[in-house]
């Protein structure tokens, strides 16, 4: 795997409109997977794999708040995108207050997309980086070095 | 938005309405998103091609399949949609059950499927004619199918059944077991309340906990 290259799992029960955006994302450079359900995004992303989700707020069984808490609850770096047909201010709000770093209404343009996964990359980065830096200084810290 | 029903009969109504069109319209938005992305993997392919890359004929194939595809689904469920709008122009008309239930269970289909609930139906089952208020026949209806969809807590099958008698028409909705649905005698009230406007009733199946037995008198039947 080219370690540059942005991953993102798309997860959304709409199989057509997945299928579609992720070869699209893919022929402008991404890697990407897709699911269909909460519980495939929660055991998908489990190794830390990717730079963004890009998540469905209506699904089967699970919704995209309960997914977006127990994806966070296990990795809180993790950079989470909605992209919903089901678009009210309120669940947008909601999302956000959550922790999504944005709530997008479906038909988003590719373009804001993009920038949104390129964002939510470089916030996770920052993140990863930070925590890094903290566990060492806590280390040292303990060590009393 | 509440898709079960709510304390205020007059709400009721409009409430129904409510939740059968702002979950429509997220199955529309899903139609209209995906035919976005076909436009713009169309376009993807346009670049590429002025690139001097070849199209491989396959791709085109399965970018049209998926364009009919989302047509045709977007086109039945603006058909079911207007059917639905109508159902308010005559206080009282006939309606044959299976094309409300094929009607119902396309508006429906997101909530079944959010539900995990697979909804077993023969739409042949035509000619079982029903006189009554059109708005309240499918609010009733909708009701008893959401009630049995909810009788599930991770998905299953809701079988649907049309069984004619003397003068009656008697629907079944075979689901799990109807005790255990959160808010379930408070919504078991409201088919009552609806079945029994245009002079039908709403029963449990005594032998099948897990059934909802709509009773309406059918077209042609003699009045008890």
């Amino acid at each position: 795997m080219d370690e540059d290259r942005t991953r993102v799992l798309l997860v959304d029960d709409e199989k057509d409109f997945v299928e579609l955006l992720a070869e699209r994302l893919a022929g402008r450079g991404l890697t990407v997977d897709t699911c269909s359900t909460g519980n495939e995004a929660l055991e998908r992303s489990g190794g830390g794999n990717y730079d963004a989700v890009v998540l469905d707020l209506e699904m089967p069984g699970m919704d995209g708040i309960e997914t977006l808490k127990k994806l966070l609850a296990e990795q809180p770096e993790l950079q989470v995108i909605f992209l919903s047909g089901r678009g009210t201010l309120k669940t947008g709000i909601e999302a956000v207050k959550e922790g999504a770093l944005e709530f997008l209404e479906k038909p988003a343009d590719i373009s804001t997309l993009l920038t949104h996964i390129e964002e939510a990359k470089t916030r996770r980065i920052v993140l990863v980086e930070k925590r890094m830096q903290d566990e060492i200084a806590d280390v040292l810290r303990r060590k009393g070095w | 938005m509440s898709e079960g029903p709510t304390p205020h009969a007059d709400h009721d109504a409009l409430a129904f309405m409510g939740a059968v069109t702002a979950s429509v319209s997220h199955d529309l938005s899903n139609v209209l998103s995906t035919i976005d992305q076909v436009s713009g993997l169309i376009e993807d392919m346009l670049i590429a091609v002025e690139r001097g890359v070849a199209i491989d004929p396959a791709r085109l194939e399965m970018v049209q399949g998926r364009l009919a595809h989302q047509t045709k689904r977007g086109v039945t469920i603006v058909r079911k949609l207007n059917t639905l709008g109508h159902t308010t122009d005559d206080p009282v008309r006939q309606e044959d059950l299976a094309l409300v239930f094929s009607t119902l269970l396309v508006l429906m289909e997101r909530m079944a499927s959010r539900r995990r609930i697979q909804v077993i139906f023969d739409p042949e089952q035509t000619g079982h004619m029903v006189e009554a208020n059109p708005v309240t026949l499918y609010h009733l209806l909708y009701h008893a199918l959401l009630l049995v969809m909810d009788s599930y807590s991770d998905g299953g099958d809701v079988t649907l059944d049309l069984v004619e008698e003397e003068n009656s028409t008697s629907i079944s909705i075979a689901g799990h077991d109807l005790a255990s649905v959160e808010g379930g005698g408070d919504r078991l009230a409201v088919i009552h309340v609806l079945a029994d406007q245009i002079g039908g009733k709403a029963m449990i199946d005594a032998d099948d906990p897990g059934c909802l037995e709509v009773v309406l008198p059918r077209v042609g039947g003699t009045q008890e």
